[in-house]
C-alpha cells in the first residue's frame, strides 16, 4: 500500500456569510440532505482501495450544520470509500453559533477527534464587524462544551488586522484563547478578497484596511508572544502546544503530497493532475444524480508548477523546503536553480539554509511573498 | 463560378461607426450561403479577436457573394465591408478604389454623422455609384422620415429612394442585392488585354508567403503566370489564385472586373507594396495604376521592444503588419534608456493601440511605447524652422526663437443637454466656441478650435463620458498657432528616462507631472532600496513621488486545497517581471510605461 492519503470534505452551507469570506457557500439548508446523498455518490464513484486514509478533514461552509445523524452517515461512507489507518485524526471545523445541546458530543462519539473552533475573536464588536453569527459567549461556550464532550484535540481561528486593530486589542483576543488551553491555534489576517462584501465596501470606502506595515506588526507579536507561551510557530498562521499537535491534514497541502477532495468546490490533487468541482451545490447534486463526476476543472501541472508550488507553500512553514527533495524533480542543484537568491535572503537576514532545508525565519516571514516571487523568477 | 463582366458587382458598405455594416455584410452572406449555419457568427467579417473584443471593425474585408436574381441571371457581388472609425478611413478609401458603387448606411435613430459626411465625400471622390440604405428601421427609436430629410439635405441623395432595412432581422435585405445589381454599374474592362491589377491589401501567411489582395481592371491572371510589380520589377510565378469566401476560394483564373487574391510563394516582404500594380512579366501592361495618397499620421510614438534582443524581431513583425496595414509609418530611432527602436506614426490614438495590440498579439512581442506626441513646428533663433513629433529632439529652449503646434476644427455633434459639459470640456482642453447651430430640434452641432495635442492625449475620453456615448466628434487638421511648449523629463532614482519625456503646454505642465509620478509610484514595484520618482522641467523639479523599499507582505490567509488559483497569481506575477526594463539600478515594468502614456485618466 502507497503512502496514505489525507481526505478533505467540503460541506457547502453556512447559516450567513461572513463579510470576509469567499469560500464556497450557501445558505440555503433545505439542501443539506440532497447535499450527503451526493456527497455519498462522489465516494462510490471514486473509491479506492490500495491506499488507506491517515487524515480526514470536514470544511466549509459550516461543517457543523449538518446533524450528528448526516455526519454518521458520511463517516461510514467515508470506510466504504478506503480503508482508514488506525492513526486517523478527523477534524471538523464547527462553528460556535451552530454547536448546542449534546451536539459536540454526539460527534465525538461518531470518531471526531479534532476540532477546530471557528472564534475569531472574543470581542463582540470585531465579530459584528466581520459579520459573524455568533458572539463571544457563544465562543467561551463552545470551547468549554467541546472539554466536556471529551476532546482532547481543540484547535480555534482567530483572525487579526481590522482596521484600527491595535496590539493591546489584539492581544486580550489571544489571552482568552490561550486561557483555554488550545492544543492548536490559526490566526489568519483579515483579507480582502475579490467580490466579497467587505472588499466591495473598501471600494467604495467604507473601511480602510489598516496598514500593511500595522499588520506586519501584529504577526510578528502573535508570533513572538505565542512563543513566550510555548507554542510553535510552524506555518504561518499556524501555531500548536506541541508536534504532536499539528494539523496532519493541512501539513498534507504545505508538503506536495496528493489529498482527495468531495464536495462542490472541493479540490484533489495526485502529485501532477490537479482537479476540482462545480462550485455550485445544485450543479454539484445534478452531476451526482446522473452518476457523473462533478469535476469542472482539471490541470496538469508541468514540472515548473510543481516547483513553484514546492517554493510556495514550503516557505510558509518554519520547517522550509526539503532541498534534496526539490532538486529530485528539478532536476539541477538548488544553488544552480536559484542563483544569487538564497545568498540574498541570507544577507538580509531573514532566513538560510540549514540541515537540508531552506526556511524563513520569522524577520523573513513578514516578506514571504516577495521571497517567493524572487524564487519564482528562477523557475524556467 | 465564372460570370461574364457584365454579371460582376464590386460594391463597398460604408458608414459611420455602428451603424450596422458589418451586421447587414451578415445578412447578406447567409443569403448567399456561402457559410453553412454551424460555421455562422455575428459580424462574421470582424475576424480579428480586437475587433470581436471591441465590437468595431477595423481591417476592411472583401466577400465575394453568388446571387441569382429577379432576373434569372447569376451574379458575382464582390462586398467590401469597411471600418466606420475615423482612424482606420484610409482602410475605407482603398476599398473604394476597387468598386464602382457604394452602399451608405445610416442608423434610423442617429441620421447623418460626422463619418457618414466623410465617408460619402470619399465615395465621390472616387466617381462611385452610391446608394443610400437606412438601417435599423426595428429600432423603436427609428425615425424614417427624419433619416430620408438628412439624406436629402445633408447628403445631396434622394432619401426617398433609400433602401429601408434591417440589418438585425433581415427585414428588406434582399432589396440591397436587387439594388446593386440593377442600380450599380458593372465594371469595365477586358480580360483579353495586358493584366493591370491593383494592390489594395494584402497580408502575410507564414506557410503561403505574402498573400496579395487585388482588383483585377484589365487582364487575366491564372496559376503558373509570371507576375511582375511595376514599382520595384521583382517577378514572381503564380501558385494559386481565387477569391475571398470567408475562406480562400481557390479558382482557375481571375480576370478583368473581379477581386480575388494571389499567393505566389512571395517570401521578400518589401517587394509587396499598397497601391502598387501586378501585371505580367511576359506582356506588361504600360500604365501603372494611380495608386493611393500616402497615409497622413497625426500622431507619433517610439517603440521599443522590451527585451532588446527582440529588435530584429520587432523590425520584422513591423514590416509584416505593414502589409496588412497600410496606413503604419515607420523609422529608426535610439533611445538611452531602451535601446534601438522605431518611431511610428499613426492615423488616431486608437490606430497606435490597435497597432500596438496586433504586434503583441500576432507577432508575439512585448513593447514599450512613448508618450504619444504631434508634429510642433520650431524656429530657431537663426530663423530655421524645423517639424518635430520626438521629445528626444527638442532643442534647447534658448535657442527657440517660437513654436507652434497644430490645430484642429472640430465639430460635435450631441443632444443639446449635453452642450455645458462639452463646452466644459473643451476649454479645460485649451479649446475656444466657434460656433454653434441646432439640427433639429435638440440636436446641436458645435465647434471648436482645439489644439490637436489636447485631443491626441484624452479629450476623446472625456468627451465620451461626458455625453454618455450619445457624442459624435470629427475633426480636419487647420494649421498651426503659437504655443507655449515645454520639455517635461521624468527621473526615476536620478537618473532621466528619456523614453518618458513628453512635450506639453506650459499650462498643463504641473499636472501632468503630477498624475505620471503617481502613476508611476502604482506601477514601480518596490525593490531593495527607496526610489525617488521625479518630474522636471530643464533642471527644475515640479513633481515628487517615492516608491519606499521592500513592503511587509505576508499573507497569512488559509487557502485550503485551492492551491493553483494561488498559483496563478504568481505566476501572472512572473509573466509581468519577464516585461521589465533595467534602467539604471531600477526595473520599470512595461505597464510603468504604458500607465504615463495615460495619465490623463
Ligand atoms: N436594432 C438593430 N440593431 C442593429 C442593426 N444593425 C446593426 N445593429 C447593431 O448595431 C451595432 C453595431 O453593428 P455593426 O454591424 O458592428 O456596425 P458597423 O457599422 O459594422 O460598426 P463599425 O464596423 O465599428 O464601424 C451592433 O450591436 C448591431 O447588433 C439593426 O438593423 N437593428
Ligand atoms: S462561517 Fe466560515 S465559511 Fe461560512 S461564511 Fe463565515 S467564514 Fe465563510
Ligand atoms: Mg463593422
Amino acid at each position: 500500500m502507497s503512502e496514505p492519503h489525507g481526505l478533505y470534505v467540503h460541506v457547502p452551507f453556512c447559516v450567513k456569510k461572513c463579510a470576509y469570506c469567499d469560500f464556497y457557500s450557501t445558505s440555503d439548508l433545505t439542501l443539506t440532505n440532497s447535499f450527503v446523498a451526493a456527497l455519498l455518490k462522489e465516494m462510490k464513484l471514486r473509491s479506492f482501495k490500495d491506499r488507506c486514509i491517515d487524515t480526514i478533514y470536514f470544511g466549509g461552509g459550516t461543517p457543523s450544520v449538518l446533524t450528528a445523524r448526516q455526519m454518521e452517515r458520511i463517516l461510514s461512507g467515508i470506510h466504504d470509500f478506503a480503508p482508514v489507518s488506525p492513526l486517523l485524526e478527523v477534524t471538523m471545523e464547527v462553528n460556535p453559533g451552530t454547536v448546542g445541546g449534546t451536539y459536540l458530543a454526539d460527534v465525538y462519539s461518531l470518531g471526531v477527534n479534532r476540532l477546530n473552533i471557528g472564534v475569531q475573536s472574543f470581542g463582540d464588536e470585531k465579530l459584528k464587524f466581520l459579520g459573524r453569527i455568533h458572539n463571544s459567549e457563544d465562543a467561551v461556550k463552545a470551547l468549554e462544551d467541546a472539554r466536556r464532550a471529551g476532546f482532547e484535540n481543540i484547535g480555534l481561528d482567530l483572525m487579526f488586522g481590522v482596521p484600527h486593530e491595535m496590539p493591546e486589542q489584539w492581544r486580550k483576543d489571544m489571552d482568552t484563547a490561550f486561557s483555554f488551553l488550545p492544543e492548536h491555534l490559526s490566526c489568519y489576517m483579515l483579507t480582502y478578497e475579490p467580490d466579497t462584501p467587505l472588499d466591495n465596501t473598501r471600494r467604495a470606502g467604507g473601511v480602510i484596511p489598516l496598514e500593511d506595515e500595522k499588520v506586519a506588526d501584529l504577526f510578528t507579536f502573535t508570533s513572538r508572544y505565542a512563543g513566550q507561551l510555548g507554542y510553535d510557530h510552524y506555518e504561518v498562521s499556524n501555531f500548536a502546544k506541541k508536534k504532536s499537535c499539528q494539523s496532519r491534514h493541512n501539513k498534507k497541502y504545505w508538503s506536495g503530497v496528493p489529498y482527495t477532495g468531495f464536495g462542490p468546490a472541493a479540490h484533489s490533487f495526485d502529485g501532477t493532475t490537479r482537479f476540482w468541482n462545480h462550485r455550485d451545490v445544485i450543479k454539484y447534486i445534478h452531476h451526482l444524480e446522473k452518476a457523473e463526476l462533478p469535476v469542472l476543472e482539471q490541470e496538469f501541472l508541468t514540472r515548473e508548477q510543481v516547483l513553484m508550488e514546492r517554493v510556495m507553500l514550503g516557505l510558509r512553514t518554519f520547517e522550509g523546503l526539503d532541498i534534496s527533495a526539490f532538486e529530485q524533480i528539478a532536476g539541477q542543484p538548488f544553488e544552480q536553480q536559484f542563483q544569487a537568491v538564497p545568498g540574498r535572503v541570507e544577507e538580509l537576514g531573514w532566513g538560510g539554509i540549514s540541515q537540508g532545508r531552506f526556511s524563513l525565519n520569522l524577520g523573513g516571514m513578514v516578506y514571504l511573498d516577495t521571497v517567493v516571487e524572487w524564487f519564482v523568477e528562477k523557475i524556467v | 463560378m465564372s460570370v461574364k463582366i457584365e454579371n460582376i458587382r464590386n460594391f463597398s458598405i460604408i458608414a459611420h461607426i455602428d451603424h450596422g455594416k458589418s451586421t447587414l455584410s451578415d445578412r447578406l452572406i447567409q443569403l448567399a450561403e456561402i457559410v453553412s449555419d454551424r460555421d455562422f457568427k455575428d459580424q462574421m467579417l470582424d475576424s480579428m479577436d480586437i475587433e470581436r473584443e471591441r465590437g468595431i471593425t477595423i481591417k476592411s474585408q472583401t466577400v465575394t457573394l453568388p446571387y441569382t436574381a429577379a432576373d434569372g441571371e447569376t451574379y458575382l457581388l464582390n462586398l467590401i465591408d469597411t471600418p466606420g472609425h475615423v482612424d482606420f478611413s484610409y482602410e475605407v478609401s482603398r476599398a473604394l478604389a476597387s468598386c464602382e458603387g457604394a452602399f451608405l448606411l445610416v442608423d434610423a435613430s442617429q441620421g447623418v454623422e460626422a463619418q457618414t459626411l466623410a465617408n460619402i465625400y470619399l465615395a465621390m471622390e472616387h466617381d462611385l455609384e452610391i446608394v443610400p440604405v437606412i438601417n435599423k428601421i426595428d429600432l423603436p427609436s427609428a425615425e424614417i422620415e427624419w433619416a430620408k430629410d438628412q439624406i436629402d439635405e445633408d447628403l445631396g441623395l434622394d432619401g426617398d429612394s433609400a433602401l429601408q432595412v434591417s440589418a438585425k432581422t433581415g427585414q428588406g435585405v434582399e432589396a440591397v442585392f436587387e439594388a446593386a445589381v440593377n442600380l450599380m454599374p458593372s465594371p469595365e474592362g477586358d480580360s483579353n488585354a495586358p493584366l493591370q491589377a491593383l494592390i489594395f491589401d494584402s497580408h502575410y501567411d507564414p506557410y503561403r508567403g505574402t498573400i496579395v489582395h487585388v482588383r483585377i481592371f484589365h487582364g487575366t491572371i491564372k496559376k503558373g503566370d509570371k507576375i511582375s510589380f511595376l514599382s520595384n520589377n521583382s517577378q514572381y510565378k503564380v501558385e494559386e489564385v481565387g477569391l475571398f469566401q470567408i475562406v480562400r476560394k481557390p479558382m482557375d483564373k481571375l480576370e478583368a472586373g473581379q477581386v480575388g487574391y494571389i499567393i505566389a510563394g512571395i517570401k521578400t516582404i518589401r517587394d509587396v507594396s499598397c497601391g502598387d500594380t501586378v501585371t505580367l512579366a511576359e506582356n506588361p501592361c504600360v500604365q501603372p495604376m494611380p495608386g493611393f495618397r500616402e497615409p497622413n499620421p497625426v500622431v507619433f510614438s517610439s517603440m521599443y521592444p522590451v527585451a532588446s534582443d527582440d529588435y530584429a524581431e520587432l523590425t520584422e513583425a513591423l514590416e509584416k503588419l505593414k502589409l496588412n496595414d497600410a496606413s503604419l509609418i515607420f523609422e529608426k530611432d535610439a533611445s538611452a534608456a531602451l535601446g534601438f527602436g522605431y518611431r511610428c506614426g499613426f492615423l488616431g490614438l486608437l490606430h497606435l493601440e490597435v497597432v500596438q495590440e496586433r504586434l503583441e498579439r500576432e507577432y508575439d512581442i512585448s513593447l514599450i511605447l512613448t508618450s504619444p506626441s504631434v508634429q510642433y513646428e520650431i524656429t530657431r533663433s537663426d530663423g530655421t524652422v524645423e517639424i518635430i513629433d520626438n521629445p528626444a529632439l527638442y532643442p534647447d529652449p534658448m535657442e527657440i526663437e517660437k513654436t507652434r503646434e497644430p490645430f484642429i476644427k472640430a465639430a460635435i455633434i450631441i443632444p443639446d443637454r449635453y452642450m455645458g459639459a462639452v463646452m466644459q470640456v473643451c476649454l479645460e482642453h485649451r479649446g475656444v466656441s466657434t460656433n454653434y447651430q441646432y439640427l433639429t430640434s435638440n440636436r446641436i452641432e458645435m465647434k471648436f478650435d482645439l489644439p490637436l495635442a489636447e485631443v491626441v492625449y484624452e479629450f476623446y475620453d472625456r468627451l465620451k463620458s461626458v455625453t454618455q456615448g450619445y457624442g459624435s466628434f470629427d475633426y480636419e487638421i487647420a494649421g498651426y498657432q503659437e504655443t507655449d511648449l515645454v520639455k517635461l523629463d521624468f527621473l526615476v532614482n536620478g537618473e532621466r528616462v528619456d523614453a518618458l519625456s513628453q512635450l506639453v503646454h506650459r499650462d498643463k505642465a504641473v499636472d501632468r507631472a503630477r498624475n505620471a509620478c503617481k502613476q508611476l509610484r502604482e506601477e514601480i514595484p518596490r525593490q531593495m532600496f527607496k526610489i525617488a520618482i521625479q518630474g522636471a522641467i530643464g533642471g527644475k523639479i515640479i513633481s515628487r513621488e517615492t516608491v519606499s523599499a521592500y513592503r511587509k507582505d505576508v499573507t497569512a490567509k488559509c487557502y485550503g486545497g485551492d492551491i493553483s488559483r494561488k498559483r496563478k497569481l504568481l505566476e501572472k506575477q512572473k509573466k509581468g517581471k519577464k516585461r521589465m526594463k533595467m534602467v539604471g539600478a531600477v526595473e520599470i515594468p512595461q505597464s510603468a510605461f504604458l500607465s504615463v502614456l495615460k495619465s490623463g485618466k
